[in-house]
């Protein structure tokens, strides 16, 4: 089944790259967010897999199908990939109903697939309907209008959504009269009776043929199921369209036109079109941006449900981190273009790449702190932070400051000279926007302009110390002493901006308690997953903990 | 020359008429589906150097007097090697250059007003082309590619400079009108000219209640 590979995709306007030597592999069945700030290259890469633009150098395979490859000149067109896409704007045709927008797609199939007897199947159904009679009265009763009439159009859509029945059989089931029988499950039995004598005649037709009918009403011939090149017919189509839609939830809005449904309906109008040709890979760009909060938090639980009911391998595109941590089995972000970082989204908040990641995922955003300082003999840091604390990092691992500098550097260098080589090629283009270390955020009391101020020479004794707000915790022992600069509580938690001399921390404490602004509170910084990053490079270190002496 | 029968009983003026409708619905068929598929091409192309070259030679007849266009096919379509003159090719050839830019600016501006997003959510699902022109692009923007259809038949209805000298005066109604003209019979030729009017003014209410769209309302409005 699918599994995508991108490598080396590159594509760029003129001297704009908008996606960088991106690298990536999407094994089957996952469900992948594509992650960034907005303009980073992730919708670019998204439609590139699609097929809906055509990278300027790389290859992509989706499942054993090289589907498009700048050096051997391969590019699958979009129609022949067999992918499903969510447009962010939805896309749905304005000029056909609900109903026909679904079906649209199906009418263009055309492959391989089972010969299935129509006839045979609409008796095989009405049997299965007709079990009941009194069931059937009821739900033609639970349907009538003001005047006592039952009304027919939601009758039959009860009917399907009852039975998984294509609309024909429902004009049908309800032509018969059952809900005006006074014994209507006499009448059924009746009823079943003739159909099983229509479905016998037809298996006898067909094993005059030599050929027979599974229980799923595929023609069989010798114990094969029969194979055809077709297209669906009316009835198959019919079923798949109310099947999508019974996912979805939108049943009773068959024939209406997406003019006349609500934001959050028009969207899962679109999500029972995508499905409905039933694609092994679905594309999702940025589906639930245009969502009120609270819908969006509805449609991201029925994302969540759609993919392991289908089965099929998701990538989703989004700006919201909160909506790449809580849907992905990994993230990949994005940032001017290049790969950030691809991994789990729980690696992706405790153990943040480089400055970058770090900063994005989270909300609150994580704390960044400037220290200098150099290694000791047991391999702990000791730093100078926050004006006049003192620190000490221990890393959970082993590492060597030395050493890692090292492998740093020789990564530069070879980045360096991947770069030259790349440029040296005949055709080849300097990138006009170019990567840059993360500028990351150290939060003050009075803001600097940090324009107007001197570029600091960065040494190897600079470090930037991540600390995430949940690792700050107020206690009476704690070693900062700090003052409560802004406090929101929100019930569960609450936000707090914490003043320490001239910088703030903010922090996350848990249960309700009450904070006075300008109230003293001591802190202290618990737990392992304080990060260290490395200034110059803006890369992750180590993990560990922090003690404050 | 005195002595004609009555415009309603005369074989020249129905003649005329007649040939007047064919050669209008001939230019506006060819004209409004070449002007329509121009602006579609440069609508999805709008970078391309080559769709604003289109764009711009399909707009350049607008730009020169009709009279002049009518002289360049004339010379071009009438000497010792072809000569089509007093022909409806003649005429339809001209008809269409001169429409072409109607149709193709009022739908390059509706074809601007589709998103992207509309057709492509169709190739993904693997519809030919043919389908999804006609089952999605047309529907949406129906109404102001009727308009690209009727501008170019409701212009060509009471052209004449365009075809005085393509064609005798019996061959269209328009020159037939500026022949009776000429020849002092104004009472012919205003009844003519009312003629013209009316058909135009059938012509229209008749689009306009079978499709809803219409030309009072704008080119490449709703």
């Amino acid at each position: 089944m699918p599994e995508i590979v991108l490598e080396n995709i590159t594509k760029r306007w003129g001297k704009f790259f908008g996606v960088d030597n991106v690298s990536l592999n999407i094994p089957n069945n996952s469900f992948i967010t594509l992650l960034g700030p907005s303009g980073c290259g992730k919708t670019t890469i998204l439609r590139m897999i699609a097929g809906l633009e055509t990278p300027t150098e790389g290859r992509i395979t989706i499942g054993d199908k090289v589907v498009f490859d700048s050096n051997a000149g391969i590019n699958v067109p979009a129609n022949k990939r067999r992918v499903g896409f969510l447009f962010q704007n939805y896309a749905l045709w304005p000029n056909m109903t609900v109903y026909e927008n679904i079906a649209f797609g199906l009418k263009n199939i055309h492959e391989e697939m089972p010969v299935i007897d129509v006839e045979a199947k609409r008796a095989g159904d009405m049997i299965r309907a007709l079990q009941n009679g009194s069931r059937i009265k009821e739900i033609v009763e639970e349907c009538r209008d003001k005047n006592g009439k039952p009304d027919e159009n939601k009758a039959y859509v009860k009917l399907i959504d009852n039975y998984s029945i294509s609309i024909y059989t429902a004009k049908e089931l309800f032509a018969l009269g059952i809900h005006l029988a006074q014994e209507p499950d006499t009448l059924a039995k009746a009823k079943v009776m003739e159909y099983e004598a229509k479905l016998s005649d037809i298996k006898k037709k067909l094993r005059s043929e030599e050929k027979d009918i599974n229980e799923k009403f595929q023609v069989t011939k010798g114990g094969k199921v029969v194979l055809e090149n077709r297209k669906l017919t009316k009835e198959e189509i019919d079923a798949r369209v109310r099947a999508c839609s019974r996912i979805v939830k939108i049943g009773m809005f068959m024939d209406r036109y997406p003019a006349e449904l609500s934001g959050g309906q028009q969207q899962r109008v679109a999500i029972a079109r995508t499905l409905a040709p039933e694609p092994q890979v679905l594309f999702m760009d940025e589906p639930l941006s245009n969502l009120d909060a609270k819908l969006r938090l509805e449609m991201r639980y029925e994302l969540q449900r759609l993919h392991v009911e289908t089965g099929s391998t998701f990538v989703y595109v989004t700006h919201d981190q909160m909506e790449a941590m809580t849907l992905a089995t990994r993230i990949c972000l994005v940032n001017n273009g290049v790969l950030q970082q691809y991994a789990a989204p729980l690696d992706v908040y405790n153990r943040p790449a480089n400055l970058f990641v770090a900063d994005f995922v989270g909300n609150p955003s994580m704390n960044f702190v400037d220290g200098k300082g150099k290694q000791a003999e047991d391999g702990s840091i000791v730093l100078d932070i926050l004006g006049e604390h003192k620190a000490k990092f221990v890393p959970n691992e082993k590492v060597l400051l030395s050493d890692w500098r090292e492998a740093r550097e020789k990564e530069d260098a070879d980045k360096l000279e991947f770069e030259h080589q790349r440029l040296m090629k005949k055709g080849a283009v300097e990138k006009s926007n170019k990567d840059e270390v993360f500028k990351y955020h150290v939060q003050r009391v009075e803001e600097q302009d940090e324009s107007i101020m001197d570029e600091p020479v960065i040494t190897d004794e600079d470090f930037v110390l991540g600390i995430r707000p949940e690792a700050i915790d107020i206690e009476p022992e704690g070693r900062i002493k700090t003052k409560i600069y802004g406090a929101m509580p929100t019930g569960m938690e609450s936000t707090l901006k914490l003043r320490v001399g001239e910088f703030l921390l903010t922090g996350v404490i848990f249960g309700n308690s009450i904070y006075r602004i300008d109230q003293d509170a001591n802190i202290d910084i618990k737990g392992k997953d304080i990060l260290l990053f490395d200034r110059k490079s803006g890369k992750l270190i180590s993990a560990g903990a922090l003690e404050i002496t | 020359m005195y002595g004609q029968a009555g415009i309603l009983y005369n074989k020249t003026i129905w003649h005329a008429f007649f040939g007047t409708l064919f050669l209008a619905t001939v230019c506006a068929l060819i004209a409004g589906t070449i002007g329509t598929l121009i602006g579609y091409a440069v609508a999805k192309k709008r970078r391309n150097k080559w769709a604003n070259y289109v764009n711009n030679v399909a707009f350049l007849p607008y730009l020169m007097p009709s009279i002049a266009v009518g002289a360049a096919f004339f010379i071009l379509f009438s000497n010792e090697h072809i000569n089509l003159f007093n022909t409806y090719t003649l005429l339809i050839i001209a008809g269409v250059v001169k429409y072409i830019p109607f149709a193709s600016r009022s739908s390059l501006n509706s074809m601007l007003q589709i998103s992207n997003e509309l057709e492509e959510a169709a190739i993904i699902m693997n519809t030919p082309w043919i389908k999804r022109m006609t089952r999605i692009i047309i529907p949406i923007q129906k109404s102001s590619i009727i308009s690209g259809y009727l501008l170019p038949f409701m212009t060509c209805l009471r052209e004449l400079s365009l075809f005085l000298l393509l064609c005798t005066q019996g061959f269209i109604l328009s020159t037939t009108l500026d022949y009776f003209d000429e020849m002092g019979l104004y009472a012919f030729s205003s009844a003519i000219n009312l003629i013209l009017i009316v058909t135009i003014l059938v012509f229209n209410t008749l689009v306009n209640k079978l499709t809803g769209a219409s030309l009072d309302s704008g080119i490449g409005g709703k």
